[in-house]
């Protein structure tokens, strides 16, 4: 830096310049995004912050300041609570379901077969199906009185279900519908750590007498770790966002059973106006979000520097 | 040096986001500009949303298109924003956002939180006293009233009824003209309920599991859902249990109604199916759905209306459906103009005329009676009118939407037995309780 | 002996692949099926899995009662916008924080990725009020404008540009090009695949958005194809099953068939894309 600050003045004008554009290139390269990242996602996490300290209606031009009423709220408030254990039990459900399926079928399609790229294909449609089609499709396959879904039980012997219409069934319904749209994404990412695995290994433990299930646990588990892990912590993160298909299937119920974090916020902030506690609702939210992508770049890192 | 650099960028993209900022803020208030300069020569257009569908949207898509074509002041266009919840949702983001339409439909007991916000305009002043003001039917202007002035007009109002199959009840020996009170409803559904190898082929009674319904059978059982100084919410007292106790029985007692399936409306289709295609015998609903019921079970049974059947403390109803506001926050001349349509969207002619069409209650006194004849032919179009006699008031708080979700889940709870209706409605009405303060 | 283990093995595979394949083909049929049936047809017992006889009445139902034309055009203008304006800058920033070296790279590109992981749910009120303030509410704009670039695109873009060998792009630039040129001769031909699988998902998140739409907009000029569809269960025909599978059709066939003319491309995007 010294050393270039004592040759500059030598620098004919032209060289100068283009020295500054190589200097400002990358800048300016990266400006237009940041400067959407900065307004639109950004920017507005602090004005929610901001807005979870107010009691405000959205209409009103009062806003009144009430620190941290809007938090003591949520935390004394017996729907909040529920709709917080609701968002963890669909993620769990969502997260384990797909991932332990989708592993399963990942070991199924993983060959060169044409007919396993049709079937994979087939499998990953609904990812790219609006959540929209997907929940009024599912709503009318689970209609109980018309509803395919029934039918089919019906044909197997068993009797028809409620699914969305009772509280003890309707998050499961639900969760199923998110696992069927995202399991085939997952089956592809499973296929692609799969096939990254050295085939050496495998001959080498078969060598040694290893069977299906010991290769299995030996080397394909901990060798897909990393996809595992990878794959754990971004549904996770999505799995908490989850809200198109609650509002169009159930809208929360009935009796309150499907209500999740999202949901809740959108009540809050579109049907009560209730903006600050909303707000303080989301901010929540985006601290939860927060810690998990911390902890997969934490581990992400650490992996790199280890390989 | 990279840090000026650096700073150099960061201070041109701020300032490239101000400028943005500025150049574009000033068109969110050009819109008007044109149509107040235009106001005073050429014609006023104004915007109508509306949340009904159906027969109803028919209706009025074409007795929009009909006033456009009748005058040269006024040009209404007219856009449907999906039930009343999403309308709500969209007049309130609009609100904020400064683009409101002129004229707006709000569901009845949704009235107060707009009211409360100051956003709806005088009707009394903008009408000037037209006579019509004083010809809407009165059980119906209690929800168009707010401290003192008139903020909206009646339109598309309703009142639950009870729908009946009569050919069920004829065939079962009961009178076709239905149940009269809670008990006869209770012994009208146990027996009109049919089993056919432990599955239910047809429900005796079917309501959908909604606030409204419930309003009604608190009222009818002497309650009420807020104490009348507007501090405490009284639903969980004894006729509110009673009321709600009710429909446990029906359902997990003697095993003659099931909750209907969905949220919000949808439950209040899937009774609409039920009941038109035979497999419920009875059902509440509201008279506005009467032509859809109509055309429904036609060439498969005759169906007649009735009253809700009555409580301990007689007849009792709430009014339903939706009021339509003009909004004070759109340009006079706009509001002036809201007005000129409203006032002819509910002459009696069109008020008759939209009544007949839906089987929504004709809003104007003069309206009614242009029906004479049409209710002697049609009967079940009548009782809603005659019904509107025991009308009580919606719940007034601009709380309202929040209470409604809460007593929903209650209702549902107990329904589904997850909590004794005692607690369920305790829970709720604690909860309502702090909300009005 | 083994090989016939090995052949019964692959047979037994295909079976099971074609069972769960089965599971996700069936509801997308019994869509396509419950959308050409007229509404009498559809709550026949046992159900129909032909629909006999065909009729497009639910689709002229549906259109009746949505603009459907009207949100298709506007769907695809701003998918069409996002995309040309997401692409260019998403790969510009890529290029950047891969071959470059800079200050505050490390603090930039983190800033990058926390946009990828904001949650519109947590920003929506927010942006709501920033629409409303640059008078962009219920225009395009709103719709377009805050997904010019991609965190998501650059996130993917830049791990397929670090995969590129460096000397690649430093015998271009001895060559004289300067850094655009090699970015646009030399690098974006060689990242293509993750390119085109940006744009295909670009084109799907933005085809498919409900939950901004639903609350940036409030006329029929702007509303794009999910929201509008989603109003059909709004109104009376909630219950008609044939018109909303058929507003349904609608919305799902483009991206279907756009997912079907690059299947193959975008699983292997995928691998390529450095998740492993």
């Amino acid at each position: 830096m010294a050393n270039m600050a004592v040759t500059r003045p030598a620098l004919p004008a032209s060289v100068r310049r283009s020295i500054l554009w190589k200097r400002s290139l990358p800048y300016l390269l990266i400006a237009p995004s940041l400067l959407v990242f900065l307004t639109f996602d950004l920017y507005p996490i602090f004005y929610s912050l901001y807005l979870s300290f107010l009691k405000w209606n959205l209409i009103s031009p009062k806003k009144t300041f009430i620190g941290l009423d809007n938090y003591v709220e949520l935390f004394t408030a017996e729907e909040f609570r529920v709709a917080v254990i609701h968002t963890l039990v669909y993620t769990a459900g969502r997260v384990f379901g797909s991932l332990s399926i989708a592993l399963g079928l990942a070991l199924l399609l993983n060959t060169q077969k044409r007919w396993a790229s049709w079937i994979q294909a087939a499998i990953f449609s609904p990812h790219i199906v609006s959540m929209v089609s997907i929940s009024m499709l599912w709503l009318w396959l689970m209609d109980p009185s018309y509803g395919l879904l029934n039918w089919l039980l019906g044909l197997v012997g068993i009797a028809p279900l409620k699914w969305l219409a009772s509280s003890n069934t309707a998050l499961i319904s639900i969760i199923m519908v998110a696992v069927w749209k995202v399991i085939g994404y997952d089956m592809v990412i499973f296929i692609a750590g799969l096939q990254s695995i050295e085939n050496e290994l495998y001959e080498a433990a078969k060598i040694d007498g290893a069977n299906v299930f010991q290769r299995f646990w030996k080397i394909t588990l901990p060798m897909l770790s990393p996809t595992i892990f990878f794959l754990s912590v971004t549904s996770v993160i999505t799995s908490f966002q989850v809200f198109d298909v609650v509002r169009i299937m159930t809208g929360g119920g009935p009796a309150d059973s499907t209500n999740v974090l999202v949901y809740y916020i959108f009540q809050y902030g579109f049907r009560f106006f209730k903006i600050g506690q909303a707000s303080a609702a989301s901010t929540i939210l985006f601290l939860l979000v927060l810690t998990l992508t911390l902890l997969q770049f934490k581990f992400m890192e650490r992996k790199v520097h280890y390989s | 040096m990279k840090k000026s650099t650096l700073a150099k960028f960061l201070t041109a993209a701020l300032s490239a986001s101000l400028v943005l900022t500025a150049c574009t803020s000033k068109p969110a208030e050009t819109p008007k500009e044109p149509e107040k300069a235009a106001a005073p020569s050429g014609p006023v257009s104004i915007d109508f949303w509306f949340a009904v569908g159906g027969k109803s949207q028919e209706w009025i898509k074409a007795a929009t298109e009909k006033f456009n074509a009748s005058q040269k002041d006024v040009i209404v266009t007219s856009t449907y924003q999906g039930d009343y919840y999403t309308n709500h949702q969209k007049l309130s983001t609009a609100l904020a956002a400064n683009s409101a339409p002129a004229i707006s439909m709000i569901e009845v007991a949704s009235m107060p939180f707009f009211a409360d916000n100051d956003v709806l305009a005088d009707i009394g002043a903008l009408s000037k006293g037209d006579a019509q003001v004083k010809d809407y039917v009165p059980g119906l202007m209690k929800e168009a009233v707010w401290k003192g002035k008139t903020i909206a007009v009646p339109f598309n109002r309703s009142v639950p009824v009870l729908y009946i199959n009569k050919n069920a009840l004829k065939d079962a020996g009961l009178d076709p003209n239905g149940p009269k009170n809670w008990d006869e409803l209770r012994d009208y559904a146990k027996k009109l309920t049919v089993v056919k190898d432990g599955k239910v082929e047809r429900w005796g009674f079917l309501t959908p599991v909604d606030i409204w319904f419930y309003e009604a059978m608190v009222f009818q059982a002497g309650g009420s859902f807020y104490s009348a100084d507007m501090k405490k919410a009284t639903f969980n007292d004894e006729a509110g249990q009673k009321a709600l106790q009710f429909w446990v029985d029906l359902i997990h007692t003697d095993k003659v109604m099931e909750m209907p399936q969905g949220e919000k409306y949808n439950a209040w289709d899937v009774s609409t199916k039920a009941f038109t295609e035979g497999k419920a015998a009875m059902i509440y609903s509201t008279t506005g759905r009467l032509q859809s019921h109509l055309n429904g079970s036609k060439d498969k049974f005759e169906m007649g209306t009735a009253f809700l059947p009555a409580g301990s403390k007689g007849y009792a109803t709430p009014t339903g459906g939706a009021n339509v506001v003009i909004l004070n926050t759109v340009p006079k001349e706009q509001q002036q103009a809201a007005w000129t349509f409203l006032k002819w969207l509910t002459n009696p002619e069109n008020a008759a005329d939209f009544a007949k069409t839906t089987g929504y209650i004709p809003v104007t006194n003069s309206g009614v009676k242009l029906l004479e004849d049409y209710y002697k032919q049609v009967p079940q179009a009548k009782t809603a009118v005659d019904q509107l006699q025991y009308a009580q008031p919606r719940p007034q708080s601009p709380s309202y939407a929040e209470m409604q979700e809460t007593v929903m889940k209650a209702l549902q709870k107990a329904v589904l037995k997850e909590a004794s209706v005692k607690d369920a409605l305790d829970e709720a009405a604690a909860l309502a309780t702090k909300n009005l303060k | 002996m083994n090989r016939t283990a090995k052949l019964m093995g692959g047979w037994v595979r295909l079976l099971l692949g074609l069972l769960v394949a089965v599971c996700f083909i069936l509801p997308f049929y019994w869509m396509a099926i419950t959308s050409l049936k007229s509404g009498d047809g559809l709550n026949t017992f046992p159900p129909q899995f032909l629909p006999i006889p065909i009729t497009f009445e639910a689709f002229t139902e549906a259109s009746q009662k949505i603009p459907m034309l009207r949100y298709f055009i506007n769907t695809v203008i701003v998918t069409g916008s996002v995309l040309v304006l997401q692409l260019p800058l998403s790969s510009a920033a890529a290029y950047a924080f891969a071959h470059f070296d800079f200050k505050y790279k490390k603090q930039l590109f983190a800033l990058c990725l926390m946009a990828m992981m904001i949650p519109a749910q947590v920003t929506f009120l927010p942006n709501f009020l920033l629409m409303k303030k640059l008078g962009w509410y219920d225009t395009y704009l709103a719709l377009i404008v805050p997904f010019a670039s991609s965190a998501y695109g650059i996130f993917m873009l830049r791990q397929a540009f670090l995969q590129v060998p460096k000397d690649l792009a430093n015998a271009a630039e001895l060559d004289g090009a300067n850094h655009l040129q090699v970015l646009w001769h030399v690098l974006m031909p060689i990242v293509k695949p993750t390119l085109t699988a940006v744009a295909l998902f670009g084109f799907v998140a933005h085809w498919n958005a409900y939950f901004w739409p639903l609350v940036a907009t409030n006329s029929d000029a702007v509303r794009t194809l999910p929201v509008g569809v989603a109003m059909l269960r709004d109104g009376e025909s909630r219950m008609s099953w044939n018109v909303l599978m058929a507003g349904n059709m609608v919305l799902v066939m483009p991206v279907l068939a756009v997912f079907l003319t690059f299947q193959k491309n975008l699983v292997r995007s995928f691998v390529q894309g450095g998740l492993k």
